[in-house]
């Protein structure tokens, strides 16, 4: 099979508030192979932007503290490069789009100019400065020329029709989508392996995420990208990624490909949360919702964060942390139902 | 159910146009005019509940503030149980607000977060029943326990409640001065889906046991299906189709709401609809003349798109669709336009 490129293992990171200490994550362990679309899901405050932050290292620290585990990408630990090392592997190695796409671009410059900073710095850094590298580099002038026309390119793969003239636009003569997709072009200018989507499509409008959606797709199948695609969303889940990790309360509590996960989700909490999904099929008064409200990460419960609003509450629990229990090979689940009694049907 | 008698719609809004002026030139003089909401015509039976669908910037949310007359509609009528709220005064119209509320989008924006709960709720009897402070404080548990929150919330403020309760606050709120419509702009849209159906099924059983009518504003279908017996799909100010919900789902026939719904992620990976993947956006430029969605629509077109705006025309049993494709092809012997 494809080689692991990213390997995330027990992961805790803290943050330093006025009430103490916040564990954001209690030991997150995930893996992506090469060309892998990756599924994080959970609800608010699970902790899945902090995972997926915590690859480029871009939490701020402090307040931020990692105090166990380690990110492995390609091989190496990237918690234990420097500031200086990690810059140059985030432009080599990593792109990232966020939510919103209005706050992400400089309403004070065009299009053009972000995006040639972007291909410029995500191509150019870290290139060895000595003299004989600076007879042969081609003059800035010459670069930005360069940069132009590889930021053209950009925004042509991304869909944006008539490329070369809205180059010149400033991010408000572009729609939400639009908006979007000159992102994606941003974040793919260093010809990243691991493109970072953070709930890429919350801010926009069906029809137009279900263009998204379908761009991120094709760019996997073009550029043989890896994708972490971070949503609350289960049907975008459904709709574009191959694997999937459900998060609730700073751990991954169920991994699994997709279709499994939709067909026999195990842990209680991904019941539930497939069950709340109003569909088809569900009638009036037929919505379950689950219980309660995410615990305070302050102070969360002892044991298994869900026991509090868990229907099938045993006693371990509410004193020990859940291993992992294999139902198939690639299908994990963190949850006491499973590793003593497997008849436990549910 | 309750039973759908052919008596008179609680709700009855008429030819509803809402323009906002476009300034502009030399001395800043209208030039044109914004048409947020143009010709909208719809009924809500007592008891039922009529969803209004639409991506942002369709004009949803002004056709709700319309109804309450929070900004003046430009013209049209809203028969609210035999009154024509246009003609109202602003004293008349305070006093009917009494019988709609609106709960809105974001919980925590629209409570005041220097005031506690009771005071929150509570400011909603004073305001139009003028309960002493004892009486208030009785309707204000009595509306806690309601919506599922606990007496001991009555001195908390919004920020130490999550977003799901917040909500709850607004709704408690809303029912305080017993309305008989309810206008939900988004109401769950703020919040996760674990939440989000809580909230669902506490609207459902409100709408039971008060027998409360509900305008459902939306742009997430899966819940406006859960949700609404009669569904209005706005494009770009207009209404395009209008069908009791089974219908709008099972036999969508306007080429818009048949993209809308194959957009719709299913949370289930093995259904494997046909996805229409439309071009654009709602602000693609429009020509004044011509249907509004005829620079996305992916249907074979006819002449008259580009050139007469369709009709809203019932098609089949009280199945409207405004598309030049369903005014050509059928030729069906009643075609009276909508309401």
């Amino acid at each position: 099979m494809a080689e692991k490129l990213l390997e995330i293992r027990d992961l805790h990171l803290e943050f330093k508030t006025f009430d103490g200490v916040a564990k954001v994550l209690a030991g997150v362990d995930l893996t992506l192979h090469r060309g892998d679309v990756y599924g994080l899901v959970g609800e608010t405050g699970c902790g899945k932007s902090m995972t997926a932050l915590s690859i480029p290292r871009l939490i701020p620290m402090p307040p931020g503290r990692i105090t166990q585990g380690e990110i492995i990408f390609n091989g190496e630990n990237l918690l234990e490069k420097s500031e200086g090392q990690m810059e140059r592997f985030r432009a080599k190695h990593l792109g990232v789009i966020f939510q919103d796409p209005v706050t992400n671009l400089n309403p004070m410059f065009t299009v053009r100019e972000q995006l040639i900073d972007a291909v410029i710095f995500q191509q150019h850094y870290g290139t060895t400065n000595n003299a004989l590298w600076r007879a042969v580099m081609p003059s800035a002038r010459q670069r930005r020329k360069d940069a132009l026309q590889r930021a053209i390119e950009l925004l042509d793969l991304v869909g944006i029709p008539q490329a070369a003239t809205r180059i010149h636009d400033y991010p408000h003569q572009f729609s939400g989508g639009m908006r979007q997709r000159v992102l994606i072009a941003m974040a793919l200018a260093g010809e990243p392996d691991l493109l970072i989507a953070d709930e890429p499509t919350t801010a926009l409008d069906v029809t137009i995420q279900a263009q998204i959606l379908r761009l991120i797709k094709s760019l996997v199948k073009k550029l043989g990208l890896t994708v972490l695609l971070i949503t609350h969303n289960l049907g975008v889940v459904a709709k574009t990624c191959e694997k999937v990790a459900v998060m609730y309360s700073g751990r991954v509590i169920e991994e699994s490909p997709v279709r499994e996960l939709f067909r026999n989700p195990k842990h209680p909490y991904t019941q539930g949360l497939i069950q709340a999904v109003p569909r088809k099929e569900s009638n009036r008064g037929g919505l379950i919702g689950i219980p309660g409200t995410i615990p305070d990460l302050n102070h969360p419960p002892a044991g298994c964060r869900f026991h509090p609003r868990c229907p099938h509450v045993m006693a371990p629990c509410r004193t020990t942390v859940p291993s992992a229990s294999a139902m198939t090979s690639a299908h994990n689940v963190y949850c006491h139902l499973y590793p003593q009694m497997d008849e436990v049907a549910t | 159910m309750k039973d759908a008698k052919s008596k008179q719609p609680i709700l009855d809004v008429k030819n509803l146009k809402m323009y906002f002026p476009i300034k502009g030139g030399l001395l800043n003089r209208k030039i044109d005019d914004f048409k947020a909401v143009d010709d909208v015509s719809f009924s809500i039976q007592r008891g039922k509940t009529f969803g209004l669908v639409g991506e942002s910037g369709s004009g949803k949310t002004t056709v709700g503030k319309c109804i309450l007359r929070l900004v003046e509609p430009t013209s049209g009528q809203i028969i609210f149980d035999g009154a024509d709220l246009t003609r109202l005064n602003a004293g008349q119209m305070r006093d009917q607000r009494t019988h709609m509320q609106m709960i809105y989008q974001a919980p925590a924006a629209s409570l005041n977060r220097r005031m506690t709960i009771g005071q929150i709720i509570g400011e909603a009897l004073w305001l139009h029943e003028r309960l002493n402070a004892r009486d208030r404080r009785k309707r204000v548990l009595e509306l806690l326990d309601i919506v599922g929150l606990k007496s001991e919330h009555y001195y908390r403020y919004p920020h130490e409640f999550s977003g799901g309760q917040q909500q709850r606050v607004g709704i408690a709120r809303a029912l305080a001065v017993q309305p008989q419509l309810l206008i939900l702009d988004e109401p769950t849209s703020a919040l996760d889906v674990s939440v989000q159906a809580q909230i669902l099924n506490l609207l459902q059983q409100l709408q039971d046991e008060f027998d409360l009518t509900y305008l459902f504003i939306s742009h997430d279908l899966g819940v406006v299906r859960y949700m609404c017996d009669e569904i209005g799909l706005l494009y770009l100010g207009k209404l395009v189709e209008v069908a009791d919900s089974e219908t709008i789902f099972e036999q969508p026939k306007h080429p818009y709401t048949q993209a809308l719904i194959s957009a719709i992620p299913d949370p289930d990976p093995d259904i494997t609809r046909e996805e229409i993947i439309l071009t654009g956006d709602i602000h693609t430029k429009v020509s004044d003349i011509g249907c509004p969605f005829a620079p996305r629509c992916h249907a074979a077109k006819v002449p008259a798109c580009d050139t007469a705006l369709p009709p809203l025309v019932n098609t089949n049993e009280n199945h409207f669709v405004a598309c030049h494709l369903h005014l050509a092809d059928e030729d069906a012997p009643q075609k009276e336009a909508y309401a």
